[in-house]
This record gives C-alpha cells, sequence and structure tokens, in this order.
C-alpha cells in the first residue's frame, strides 16, 4: 500500500508540473459541461436531436475517459524518453507490479470519469446499475489506449499521433448507428463498438449480458495481447 | 560475493556473442574494475548480474545464489548506478531521492547523501534544470541511498569535472572502507588504478588479463628512465634493472650536462594496450 501512495503521489506531482497533461485532466470535464449546458439548448432548437442523445454519449463518455489512458500513456512515454525503465526494473518491486499500478490507475480514473459523465450530463442516463457496467468497459479503454501508445509510439510527438489514430478508431464504431447501410460486422473485432451496443441496449431496454460479456472479453483479450507486446518491446528489453 | 564461471550471452538480434565464456569472482569488500572500450561487454556483464538480461549461459552467482533465481530481494542488497544519467525530470534531487528510497526498507537521510555528491543546495532544484555532470552525481547517490551490500558503477566518473570525480571516488573508498563490494566498469585508466584492488581487461566480449593493477604492471610493464641531455645533445630510454652497472647509460650521462632524469612506469592504459592489442579511447 506504501509502495502503491509513492506511485501516486509521484504521478500527481509529474501531472501537475505539465501543461499538456494537466489540460488533459480539465479536457473530461469541459466535455461533460458542454454536454450538460449545450445540448439542451441545442435541442430547444433542433428537437430531433433528441433521438441523437444516447450517439452523443457513446461519444462524450469515450472521449472524457480514455483520456486518462492517454494521460498514463505520456507518463510512461516520459519514463521511457528519460531512461527510468532500467531504473524502475531494479526496484525491489515485483516484476510487471509497475506496468499494472500504471494500468490500473488509468483505468481506474476512467472508470470514475464515465460513471461521472453518464450520471451527469443530464442525457441518456440509463441508471445507475447500467452506468456502471458501461463504466467497466469504458473504463477498459484507458489501459488498452496506455498500452498501444506506450508500445508503439518512439516519443511524444509520435505519442500524440497513436493516440489520435486509436482515438479515431475507437469511435469508428458509431458510423454503424449513423449510416444503416454499413453492415455491423466489420465493426465486431473493435472493442467500443460492444461498448456502443451495451450503451444502446441499456437504453432501450434490451438484455446487456452478451454486448457487456463479449465487450469485456474483446477489451481483456487486446489488453493481455498489448501487455505482452509491451513487456517485450520497451519494458524488459 | 560475486562468482562469474564460463558466462557467455548473446542479445536476441545479434549475430555475434557478446560475451564469451567470462570467468571471475569479486570477493566480499572488494572494489573489481572491468576495463575496455565501448562494446567490449562490461555492461552486458553487470546486467546479467542484476538480472536485466537473463538469457544467459554458464554461471552467474550473487552471494551464491544464480543471479536468473533472485527474486525481488535482490535489488534490496544490491545498488545500480547506470552509464546515463536517469531521473524524474520535472522532479527535484530530493522528491527524485524520496521517491526511490520509499520503496526500500531502510535508507540513508537522502539530504546527507546529497551533501556527500555536493547537491544538498541543489536539493530543491528540478533535475531538468542540472548539467550532465550533476545528473550523474545524482545517479551514483541514488545507487547507494538504501545502504546496499554489493555496489554495480557504471562508469561512476563519467562526465564529471576532476574536482566531482574525486569526491565520487572518495565516496566509492569510503563506502569500500564500510565493507561494500563494488562491482565498477570503466574506461578510465587512472580511475581503476587508484580505485581497483583488482581489474579485468575485457575485448569483445573476452577477459584478456585479470589481477591487482600492481601485478598487471610487474607483469606486463617495463619500468624505464628517460634521460634528456642539455643543449639538444640527446635524448635516450633505459632498462630500469640493473641501472647502475648499465654502461651505456653511465656512459650517456657523462657524454654531456643531464638536462631532466625520469623514472617511467608503465601505465594500465600501456598493459591494456600490450595485452590486449586494443586501445581503451
Amino acid at each position: 500500500m506504501r509502495k502503491l501512495a509513492t506511485f501516486s503521489l509521484q504521478d500527481v506531482r509529474q501531472i501537475a508540473r505539465d501543461k499538456t497533461l494537466k489540460f488533459y485532466v480539465v479536457v473530461p470535464f469541459l466535455l461533460v459541461a458542454l454536454v450538460r449546458y449545450l445540448i439542451p439548448y441545442l435541442t430547444e432548437i433542433y428537437p430531433q436531436l433528441i433521438s441523437s442523445y444516447p450517439m452523443i454519449m457513446m461519444f462524450t463518455a469515450i472521449q472524457a475517459s480514455i483520456m486518462f489512458g492517454f494521460i498514463t500513456s505520456f507518463l510512461l512515454l516520459d519514463e521511457k524518453d528519460e531512461g527510468l525503465l532500467p531504473i524502475l526494473r531494479v526496484l525491489p518491486i515485483t516484476s510487471g507490479y509497475f506496468i499494472i499500478y500504471r494500468l490500473l490507475l488509468g483505468g481506474l480514473a476512467s472508470f470514475t470519469m464515465a460513471l461521472i459523465t453518464i450520471h451527469t450530463s443530464g442525457i441518456a442516463y440509463p441508471g445507475f446499475y447500467k452506468s456502471v457496467l458501461l463504466s467497466i468497459q469504458y473504463g477498459l479503454a484507458a489501459p488498452l489506449i496506455t498500452l498501444v501508445v506506450a508500445t508503439f509510439a518512439k516519443n511524444k510527438v509520435e505519442g500524440m499521433a497513436c493516440f489520435k489514430g486509436v482515438d479515431l478508431l475507437f469511435i469508428l464504431p458509431l458510423l454503424s448507428f449513423l449510416i444503416a447501410s454499413i453492415p455491423k460486422q466489420v465493426f465486431l473485432p473493435l472493442p467500443t463498438y460492444w461498448t456502443f451496443r451495451l450503451y444502446e441496449a441499456s437504453i432501450i431496454g434490451e438484455a446487456l449480458g452478451l454486448y457487456f460479456w463479449i465487450g469485456t472479453l474483446v477489451y481483456l483479450v487486446l489488453i493481455t495481447f498489448l501487455f505482452g507486446q509491451f513487456r517485450k518491446r520497451v519494458f524488459d528489453r | 560475493m560475486i562468482s562469474v564461471q564460463n558466462l557467455s550471452y548473446k542479445y536476441p538480434s545479434a549475430d555475434i556473442q557478446a560475451l564469451s565464456t567470462v570467468d571471475f569472482n569479486i570477493e566480499r569488500g572488494e572494489i573489481f574494475g572491468f576495463l575496455g572500450p565501448n562494446g567490449s561487454g562490461k555492461t552486458t556483464t553487470q546486467k546479467v548480474l542484476f538480472k536485466l538480461l537473463t538469457g544467459y549461459d554458464g554461471q552467474a552467482q550473487i552471494d551464491g545464489v544464480e543471479a536468473r533465481d533472485w527474486d525481488e530481494s535482490l535489488y534490496q542488497r544490491i545498488g545500480v548506478s547506470f552509464e546515463l544519467p536517469n531521473h524524474y525530470l520535472k522532479l527535484t534531487a530530493l522528491e527524485n531521492l524520496n521517491f526511490f528510497g520509499a520503496f526500500y526498507p531502510r535508507q540513508l537521510d537522502p539530504l546527507e547523501v546529497l551533501e556527500m555528491v555536493d547537491l544538498k543546495e541543489d536539493a530543491n532544484r528540478r533535475v531538468a534544470d542540472f548539467s550532465k555532470g550533476m545528473k550523474m552525481r545524482l545517479n551514483f547517490a541514488r545507487s547507494f541511498l538504501h545502504d546496499p551490500e554489493v555496489l554495480f558503477l557504471d562508469e561512476p566518473t563519467s562526465g564529471l569535472d576532476p574536482v566531482n570525480a574525486k569526491t565520487v571516488k572518495n565516496i566509492i573508498l569510503e563506502l569500500k572502507s564500510r565493507g561494500k563490494t563494488i562491482f565498477l566498469t570503466t574506461h578510465q585508466m587512472y580511475d581503476a588504478d587508484e580505485l581497483c584492488d583488482r581489474v579485468a581487461f575485457i575485448v569483445e566480449g573476452h577477459i584478456k588479463a585479470c589481477d591487482a593493477p600492481k601485478n598487471l604492471k610487474l607483469k606486463y610493464g617495463k619500468s624505464s628512465v628517460e634521460v634528456q641531455l642539455a643543449h639538444g645533445s640527446g635524448k635516450s630510454v633505459f632498462d630500469i634493472q640493473d641501472l647502475g652497472n648499465n654502461v651505456e647509460f653511465l656512459a650517456f650521462i657523462k657524454s654531456a650536462e643531464v638536462e631532466t632524469i625520469h623514472s617511467k612506469e608503465a601505465s594500465l592504459d600501456d598493459i591494456f594496450l600490450s595485452v590486449t592489442g586494443k586501445s581503451l579511447v
């Protein structure tokens, strides 16, 4: 517990002293405020917007929650750039403790942010139980994006490009809700497809089990694969 | 304390062996130096010993336990100073030491450690504002913060000015006097000569010689005397052995006024060159 507190305090300091990271901590809250106050106003002008509330929330929740994945990936990139990974490997902690801590940090922050987003945005609220299930999947998006960026980006510039690319992939399944002619099967391998389907099902009152379990499994398989890649290509080199 | 027998290692992406049948032992309380040019296998050997590299052949033991069999408790007993500075640049020197120190059951007072390496006044400055030499001293300070039994120091005086290099060398000698075992790598022969009880010459993954610096000089070196005569009358070098009976030497110093006369001992650099056929720089 002491080690966990040490790592957490260290990360808070790192974030507080980095302008970019500080900005990205604020972004999710700005998004939530935007949805809460702007969407009702726009709905008064364009009432047909109501039918798009679930999609707006699918998008907002994923954007708000993956920001913490971005932040943790940049903390890791900083450590990679500054040659800190070897020194972290010679600390008296179990191999992998540090990476798992980082992934859990991002995951927990994203889970919490998704829960806050779904609860406070004021639109397309599916109820507490369903919002917890949704937040679990949104929370899993953060470690996924952390691992992709930290494994494949050589520096922060590449990291930013990588993040934008993955972000685009994450929101791509929204097209299947916008354009009926696009076959949904195309998006099955993308984990956020299952999250968005879960959101849709939770709003229209469909059974959630299939989307929750398959979606969670897709996230976990990808995270496990990328965890191995990160260790092999970056951490254990 | 450290026992290495027939150690071989090949990086997965390399065609040639980084280490080939390397043998040496380091006694408790000894300063042992690995000398060799860049890419000779010095750092690789250290990395095997502290488990950053695991797929090796042969034996690499610390305190009788194979390196690969140690769990994370190994890192409470050893301290590592890497060749290049690696710190959290946005944090201060003191915050860096407090962070790393928090992972050990006991640690020295971080401010005292900073004072030892002449960084106490900079304790609350962010490491991003440090020079390379300051970062290297912080690297070194971090390695003994938790008072380990064994220290692995990779080029500990690299990037330091002579004053700070002297400070670091004095601390290394003080750590030895407290019974610490120190395994350092360097290509600074003067440092090795000054610090090490024994040194090993390593080239292309092979150990070419291993002994006390004094013994290596006796075994491979040749002491001589260089005489310079005044008014450009000549300069000559004579073997120091049986100098009093060397007729040529006696005749030479009588031939004109002697301007300078110097004894010349073989340096470790010379010995390294003569043993390995390679230069350190």
